[in-house]
């Protein structure tokens, strides 16, 4: 009979058990899929991946470095660029006040280099550091030899 | 004797009922969330956004959007707009939800819809 008793007794604690490890495991998929899904889908790899096309596309023409002056160039205008971000959370409020974007076009030419920079610098330093897996900027460096048509 | 064995399967079948609601209702939870309107707006936003981004002049594409208009709750509304002026894209498939995207492509873009075969189709035509 005290075995019985004993026996009931465990297959009680087990279910209890059983539950426990239902509930833990609820609780763990449930904020997972929550702190998954709350998190914006990381499109800026692709982004800057296209944008550097569109600049390569915009100095240089057939392989060749073309011609431009460089004070005064407006990289939107003559590069068909709009970099203003208008996109909008649920709400309809701006997802970011700053600029979204940094870009910089150095060109070496026999030694003179030629600088283009637009958007926040203060993205720059965050370069190289990607690997620190935080939320900071994404970046994209290519870099390439063509003939200077000057 | 017997009424310990049916007990034992009584309790079995139970357990077993409850493991299966449970894996059951995790399964629905993720589903849901998954194909939430919320997800399925940003998804085709971007997509949509990243497509005009690298099209290059004089190209016309297909976008399948059949998710975004069979899913959409604005009954009468057209759940995708692109917005060529100030260069975003919307998607709004309920009253409280909804989505911009900016793209940084300057070239004038056109949109339609389509259908074939019942399924929804956005053409994009790059200026």
């Amino acid at each position: 009979m005290k075995s019985k008793i004993n026996s009931r007794g465990g297959e009680r604690v087990l279910s209890i058990y059983w539950f426990l490890i239902f509930l833990v495991v609820a609780i763990a998929v449930v904020s997972g899929v929550y702190i998954f899904f709350s998190k914006p889908i990381d499109v800026r790899e692709a982004e800057a991946g296209i944008l550097n096309d569109k600049l390569i596309n915009c100095f240089i023409e057939n392989g060749k470095l073309k011609n431009f002056e460089i004070s005064g160039f407006d990289l939107e205008d003559k590069c068909g660029l709009d970099l203003n971000d208008r996109s909008t959370g649920y709400d309809g409020s701006k997802n970011y006040e700053n600029n979204q974007y940094y870009l910089e076009i150095d060109i070496g030419v026999l030694g003179k280099e030629k600088v283009i920079a637009y958007g926040d610098a203060s993205y720059k330093p965050f370069c190289g550091q990607e690997a620190s897996r935080k939320n900071i900027p994404y970046c994209y460096i290519n870099k390439m030899v063509v003939i200077d048509s000057a | 004797m017997k009424n310990k064995k049916a007990e034992i399967l009584m309790e079995n079948v139970v357990f077993i009922l409850v493991a299966v609601a449970f894996f059951a209702m995790m399964f629905l939870f993720i589903n849901l969330k998954s194909n939430s309107v919320y997800s399925i707006e940003e998804v085709n936003a971007k997509k949509i956004a990243l497509i005009i981004d690298a099209a290059e002049s004089d190209t016309k594409i297909i976008v399948d959007v059949n998710e975004v208009f069979s899913k959409n709750k604005l009954l009468g509304a057209n759940p995708i707009v692109i917005d060529s002026e100030n260069n975003f894209v919307r998607v709004k498939m309920s009253e409280k939800s909804g989505y911009n995207y900016g793209f940084y492509n300057k070239k004038a873009v056109s949109s339609e819809f389509t259908e074939q075969e019942g399924r929804k189709y956005l053409i994009l035509i790059i200026g």
